[in-house]
């Protein structure tokens, strides 16, 4: 079903989620719509690991706490220029991801000891999506019926085509199953960010690994143009899960009305 | 469940019966050691492991410093919390950047080359 969200200074959108388990036990994705943030956000517990779906669900509950809370503060103040409102979401973007980590690694005791999860969130700031990610989930955009990806994977496999040494296709699937980044981690932690110009009728699509390794870019592309940002969704995860996606698929689907 | 687990050792050396002695020698002085033959395959050492320490000290044989695996060595170090670089640098080529804190140089006893690691590990803790 369609919703349109009228959501003050931010843009107009129609937005939408979708999940699926895939052939795993248990779901360990999680994902945000909170439009009256303007806050969209997906994350992906680590495989395998136990406590994933506790650091994916901390991971999203921290980020949307944080950014309500910059909310109500930016409300109270006298509205700053563009260029300063967009770097103090950036900043809050990047708070809400170290934070994030915090509250993951405070509670990796125990059976929780190895938890962690990637994060791949944006906030929409006047004209502006922010991007924010840490790991391998992704985030899309869908202008002129032309597929584009705004992050780079946090991954060995990624790290390394980016030095120059590609291992060989064989190996890709070792290397590309390796993080790099994750929140809650021993290593490195740090958030990406990304500042994308909107436009009216722009498509934003974030999703876990699960989902695009499933699916081809042009399928992608195609199902992003359906008349509905929920319908989207749907068939995104529909068609991943035909294709006998092993790991937990998770779409969040965001259609720029007016921008 | 081990509350402590001690820190890993990782060894970078192509050659397999070097690789396999010091490690043999380490793992005798009571450490956790990691072997690999090359940069590409070290990179698969997990910084988190169950039951296992962070990786403290990293051993790498000037041979693996080549084209084009060198072009991993910071993906390698960054991978992991701090680590102390150890060099098993060959007899007369000058040394290769790095933030190195031993060099060994060849030949070297396998003896010589553990205590340089363990003078390395008791630097880092």
């Amino acid at each position: 079903m369609e919703q349109l969200t009228e959501t003050g200074a931010l843009a107009r959108v129609d937005y939408g989620a979708a999940t699926n388990t895939g052939r795993r036990p248990n779901n360990e994705d999680a994902y945000c719509l909170a439009p009256e943030l303007g806050l969209y956000a997906v994350a992906d517990g680590l495989g395998g690991y136990e406590g994933g779906e506790i650091a994916s669900n901390l991971a999203i509950s921290t980020l949307a706490e944080l950014i309500r809370t910059r909310r109500a503060e930016m409300d109270r103040q006298r509205p700053s220029e563009g260029m300063e409102r967009l770097t103090y979401w950036e900043n809050a973007l990047i708070e809400g991801a170290r934070l994030a980590h915090q509250q993951i690694r405070a509670r990796r005791v125990g059976p929780l000891a190895m938890m962690g999860t990637t994060l791949a969130a944006m906030l929409l700031v006047d004209r502006t999506a922010i991007v924010c990610h840490v790991g391998d989930s992704r985030v899309y955009s869908l202008r002129n019926r032309e597929l584009k990806r705004l992050t780079r994977d946090h991954t060995l496999y990624a790290e390394m085509l980016a030095r120059g040494f590609d291992p060989g296709e064989d190996q890709r699937p070792i290397y590309a199953n390796e993080l790099t980044r994750a929140l809650g981690s021993e290593g490195n932690a740090a958030p990406e960010i990304a500042r994308v110009p909107m436009l009216a009728g722009d498509v934003f699509l974030l999703c876990t690994d699960g989902l695009y390794e499933s699916l081809r870019d042009e399928q992608m592309a195609q199902v992003l143009q359906a008349p509905s940002a929920q319908e989207a969704c749907d068939r995104l995860v529909r068609q991943a899960d035909e294709q006998l996606g092993m790991d937990n698929m998770t779409a969040v689907v965001v259609r720029v009305l007016d921008g | 469940m081990n509350p402590m687990p001690p820190p890993r050792i990782l060894l970078v050396m192509p050659e397999h019966w070097p690789r396999a002695l010091l490690r043999a020698e380490l793992i005798e002085r009571g450490y956790d050691v990691v072997g690999a033959p090359d940069l590409a395959t070290a990179l698969l050492c997990r910084p988190a492991e169950r039951d296992r320490g962070p990786v403290r000290v990293i051993l790498i044989d000037q041979d693996a410093l080549v084209e084009p695996q060198i072009r991993l060595f910071d993906l390698l170090v960054s991978r992991h919390p701090k680590p102390r670089l150890v060099l098993l640098a060959r007899a007369q080529l000058g040394t290769p950047p790095g933030d190195w804190y031993n060099i060994v140089r060849k030949p070297a006893l396998i003896g010589e080359i553990a205590s340089a690691i363990e003078r390395a590990l008791r630097a880092a803790e």
